[in-house]
């Protein structure tokens, strides 16, 4: 349906999406167990070649990693936005100006170097 | 396809999201949610069809896996996606139907003195498409082709330039604010530039980079900036 310019979603689309929404909210990683140490974690994602997002507090530590030569991080990303938005991989915590790292093997199909 | 920026100048926003098949192998493949209940996770769009995009993979996820480990471990897997609704995403043009063919560049073969024919044999699929110079006076010049009729192309607004004979040109079959879909190579990854237009697709094209012969016998590539209009994420007013 549109109004003037405006395209507003019928009733059916409204809820296929928040079904969708409670799909997809169902399917989110929890991300590292209870109890589990940090490292451990971003270790295993890191031996699977995973997309990894740090906090500044757990970015340092993983600095000195052996595994982080093997990662590019989205400097491009944390210069124009200061980071990336979600849940830091070691620490658990939501929010704003996580580092975000790609494997280097498939970088280059994520951001521009 | 690669996060390029957010039309609300945020920041990208990444989530692990278990995957409900195979994966891809490569990144930037736009994920949907499933439509039937038997399904357990993020599924890959379609070439021509992305209908409620949970968001574009950022990683190439392991194997999937339904059977219990010996290990104990885990057999979920996950694959990370930026789910922001309102991004544009840079996406490669590709040459036919797999990513990373080069586009073809098309010799004009009767000169036009007015800029308002091209002898390219295009076919009826780029008839509102888009072409640009290849070589020659009018290198990187984009026009949009209103009409083809045989070997000819009509571009709405003349070339600059007189196009001589000999002079190439890339075709692609959509353009920037155009209203119909893209298609998406079957790695997911690039745009079919070759691939006529889908009505179902709700991939949109907003920014067009177009290069020349001797930028692309460089390594470069030509690309569009794409939204995904159909997003799980996105208000009830699109």
């Amino acid at each position: 349906m549109r109004i003037g310019r405006v395209r507003v979603l019928s009733a059916q689309k409204r809820e296929q999406r928040r079904q969708g929404r409670r799909k997809a909210a169902a399917r989110e990683s929890k991300g590292r167990t209870v109890g589990r140490t940090e490292g451990s974690w971003v270790s295993d994602l890191a031996a699977i070649r995973q997309s990894i997002l740090l906090c500044w507090a757990c970015d340092a530590k993983w600095k000195g990693a052996k595994e982080r030569l093997d990662y590019d991080e989205a400097k491009g990303w944390t210069k124009i936005w200061g980071g990336v938005v979600g849940k830091c991989d070691g620490c658990r915590q939501p929010g704003h100006q996580r580092r975000f790292y790609a494997h280097a093997s498939i970088s280059d199909g994520v951001f521009d170097r | 396809m690669k996060f390029s920026y957010s039309f609300s100048g945020n920041a990208p926003v990444v989530k692990k999201y278990q995957i409900g098949e195979t994966w891809g192998s490569v990144t930037g493949i736009p994920a949907e949610i499933p439509t039937l209940s038997d399904t357990d996770g993020v599924l890959m769009c379609e070439t021509t069809s992305c209908v409620d995009v949970v968001g574009v993979s950022t990683d190439v996820p392991v194997a999937r896996n339904t059977a219990q480990q010996t290990s104990n471990a885990d057999p979920a897997t996950y694959v990370s996606l930026i789910v922001n609704p309102g991004v544009s995403y840079k996406a490669y043009l590709s040459g036919g139907a797999t990513s990373g063919t080069a586009l073809t560049a098309l010799s004009n073969t009767v000169a036009s003195t007015n800029g308002l024919l091209t002898t390219l044999a295009l076919g009826t699929a780029y008839d509102d498409g888009y072409i640009w110079g290849a070589t020659g006076a009018n290198v990187r010049i984009l026009r949009k082709v209103t009409a083809v009729a045989g070997t000819n192309e009509t571009p709405i607004i003349a070339f600059p330039y007189d196009i001589a004979v000999g002079d190439t040109f890339y075709p692609a079959t959509f353009g920037p604010g155009e209203a119909a879909g893209i298609q998406l190579t079957t790695a997911l990854d690039e745009i079919d530039a070759t691939a006529d237009l889908q009505s179902t697709n709700n991939l949109r094209c907003v920014d067009f980079y177009q290069l020349d012969a001797s930028e692309q016998d460089q390594g470069h590539r030509s690309y569009a900036e794409i939204v995904l209009l159909d997003h799980l994420f996105a208000g009830s007013i699109t």
